[in-house]
């Protein structure tokens, strides 16, 4: 399941009334170990409200207060929001989302809380649109969107990092994004779906992604590579410091 | 004392650097049509260069991200591709007109077409985009913009007397001759050539390519806070020398060449001689930092490697960008379109573009997430927010000003 397809859909609870659209994914990081990040980052709770400029300019954290006016406006439309476990969920369908409860039974944190063991994350705010930066300080990317892996034994884990026109065809959504997707499928014959990068190769989390892997052996340097080799390369003077 | 000249420096370039083709013309045009009746448009477009250039220079400094990066992770991928779209189109015209002007200028000095150099000046701006170090780069071009400090000698020499013009910026609203619309169109104008959005992409990516840290801030500050501010005086010098010159004649300005006049007519040949220097250095540095620009918004919406600071072949799709925005701007020129008509849309479309750079940045130089204990204060926070409403308001008053009034006709 892509982040892409889970943020946006309906959500309705038990009595088939519709609450609002998944507005955020919080994520908590405890799942099971995926290489060097250490425990996966696994789904914690489903945001229930639109996921616009409001949230994106993040007011609902207590350490982020100005302009005043911004921060109340903004604020207001992204504190209390309802949220969802991933126990009260009944089914995922397509472009929908099926609640075991009903909206007036449903938490309301008054923004992001950190727990007391592990670190939460908004995946929406501090994963998603971030620079891919390598060892090494190349930048590799974006994270273009995250692909969740469903388990048997629990919520579903964070497996990939999606990259590349072929995932953000996606987000962009409509005929635009449909001409992205087909013009990267026709680009990258055989590919078709985006590049994948392993959340087994996150370093860490700040203001941006670190890999520990070099730019060079991700699929996202492809196109990179073709612009270098078939263009700058072939101009005297690319090499120069 | 190696500090205190690299500040000092660095004011100097960002001063010779701050006017470009259209500061140019608007300031110009401006002068001819309303006398100094828009001068306070200019402070307050000067204003808000700096308090944006400050936080996006702040934000890049502290964070490493540059200001297409906070654009994508603050507005997401739909709105940032909305913004990347139209800051893109407009940043490629303003390197249409840059080339532009700098063939004009060509032609003032040679006599030949302007059409002919065009080919050349773009080759030219990209061999130096593609040979010279950022650093050299952004200095000489600057420092060469000082030289037009003639125009200040010029209006000095015009000598319009202090106590008119300052009655005459007192006044607000237009002359008879002109109506209320040209005159919010021109403001307008005058707010979208002061505060145009890829001095912030250059800027903030600037810092990063220069490396700054934390100990740089200051450096930060003093490029913006007196750089700018000496550069707006220039603006105003060049508004103020067409005030005296065109508008008791009703002489209104269509060519570049009107732009020399008062030079040349108060200080002779050896004043004109620098007035082109300066026009040609000021022009050529925004040329690159336009050309650059383009290479910054696509490369930092993607996520590709960017930056003159690693080897070209490193940052292939960056340069590629570039290469390709140069190719297209000429042909815009060569397209025989005016362009100081080019350089009018330019502007005003920056003024109506800005909104969607400018909140993302407010937003971040907020967040301790990005700026540790460098966020933004109280004060400044204040004087921020009214920006963004005057922005706000700005943005949609710009288009159908633009076709009430037939692009200020």
């Amino acid at each position: 399941m892509r982040l892409a397809d889970l943020i946006g859909s309906v959500v309705v609870d038990a009595d088939g009334a519709e609450i609002g659209d998944v507005g955020d994914l919080w994520l908590i990081q405890d799942g099971p170990p995926m290489g060097v990040f250490g425990a996966a980052l696994r789904f914690d709770k489903l945001v229930i409200g639109r996921f616009g400029l409001a949230s994106r300019a993040g007011y609902e954290r207590p350490d982020v207060k100005g302009p005043v006016i911004l921060a109340r406006l903004l604020g207001r439309r992204t504190k209390h929001r309802p949220v969802a476990s991933w126990s009260d969920i009944a089914a995922i369908e397509e472009g929908r989302i099926r609640l075991r409860l009903r909206n007036g039974d449903l938490e309301r944190p008054r923004s992001l809380e950190q727990p007391a063991t592990g670190r939460r994350w908004s995946a929406g705010l501090e994963l998603l649109d971030r620079q891919l930066v390598d060892p090494d300080g190349w930048m590799a990317g974006k994270v273009d969107d995250l692909l969740l892996e469903f388990r048997d034994d629990g919520p579903p884990v964070v497996t990939e990092i999606l990259a590349g026109p072929g995932a953000l065809a996606r987000r962009i959504g409509g005929r635009l994004g449909a001409w992205i997707a087909s013009v990267h499928a026709r680009l990258h014959p055989g590919a078709g779906d985006p590049a994948t990068i392993s959340f087994g190769i996150v370093g860490k989390i700040d203001d941006h992604v670190t890999l520990i892997v070099s730019r060079k052996d991700l699929a996202t340097f492809e196109a990179e590579a073709w612009a270098r080799d078939h263009v700058i390369a072939k101009i005297p003077g690319s090499s120069d410091p | 004392m190696k500090k205190v000249f690299e500040i000092f420096l660095g004011i100097l370039t960002a001063f010779g650097g701050f006017v470009d083709i259209g500061d140019l013309v608007a300031n110009s045009e401006t002068g001819a049509r309303f006398g100094m009746r828009l001068a306070w448009v200019v402070v307050v477009g000067v204003v808000g260069i700096v308090i944006f250039a400050e936080m996006s220079g702040r934000v890049a400094t502290m964070s490493k991200r540059p200001v297409f990066d906070v654009i994508r992770e603050r507005l997401g991928a739909r709105l940032a591709l909305v913004n990347l779209a139209a800051s893109f189109f407009i940043n490629l015209l303003t390197v249409a007109a840059e080339i532009g002007g700098l063939a004009l200028v060509i032609e003032l000095v040679t006599g030949i077409n302007y059409l002919l150099w065009v080919p050349l000046v773009a080759i030219a701006v990209w061999i130096v985009l593609w040979k010279v170090r950022f650093s050299i780069m952004e200095k000489v071009f600057g420092l060469s913009g000082l030289a037009l400090i003639v125009t200040a000698l010029a209006l000095w020499r015009l000598d319009p007397g202090f106590v008119d013009a300052l009655a005459s910026a007192r006044r607000f609203g237009p002359t008879s001759a002109e109506s209320w619309a040209t005159y919010a169109f021109f403001a307008i104008a005058l707010l979208g050539a002061a505060m145009t959005p890829y001095e912030v992409f250059f800027f903030s990516s600037g810092a990063v390519e220069e490396q700054w840290t934390r100990k740089d801030l200051i450096l930060n500050r003093a490029n913006v806070y007196i750089g700018f501010p000496l550069g707006g005086l220039l603006s105003l010098a060049i508004m103020g020398c067409s005030a005296a010159l065109f508008l008791p004649r009703g002489v209104s300005v269509e060519h570049l060449s009107q732009v020399t006049l008062p030079v040349s007519a108060t200080l002779g040949k050896v004043g004109l001689v620098f007035m082109l220097y300066g026009i040609f250095a000021a022009i050529f540095s925004a040329a690159l930092e336009t050309a650059l620009s383009a290479g910054y918004t696509v490369a930092q919406f993607f996520g590709w490697q960017w930056g003159k600071f690693v080897r070209s072949r490193e940052a292939a799709r960056f340069h590629l960008v570039i290469l390709l925005s140069l190719c297209v701007a000429v042909l815009i020129v060569l397209s025989t379109l005016d362009p100081i008509a080019v350089t009018e849309y330019s502007i005003v479309l920056s003024a109506a573009a800005l909104p969607l750079t400018y909140i993302p940045i407010l937003i971040v130089a907020n967040d301790p997430a990005y700026m540790k204990d460098k966020t933004n204060s109280m004060f400044l926070n204040a004087i921020a927010f009214g920006f963004l409403v005057l922005l706000v308001i700005v943005s949609i008053a710009t288009i159908p000003l633009m076709i009430w009034t037939k692009g200020g006709a």
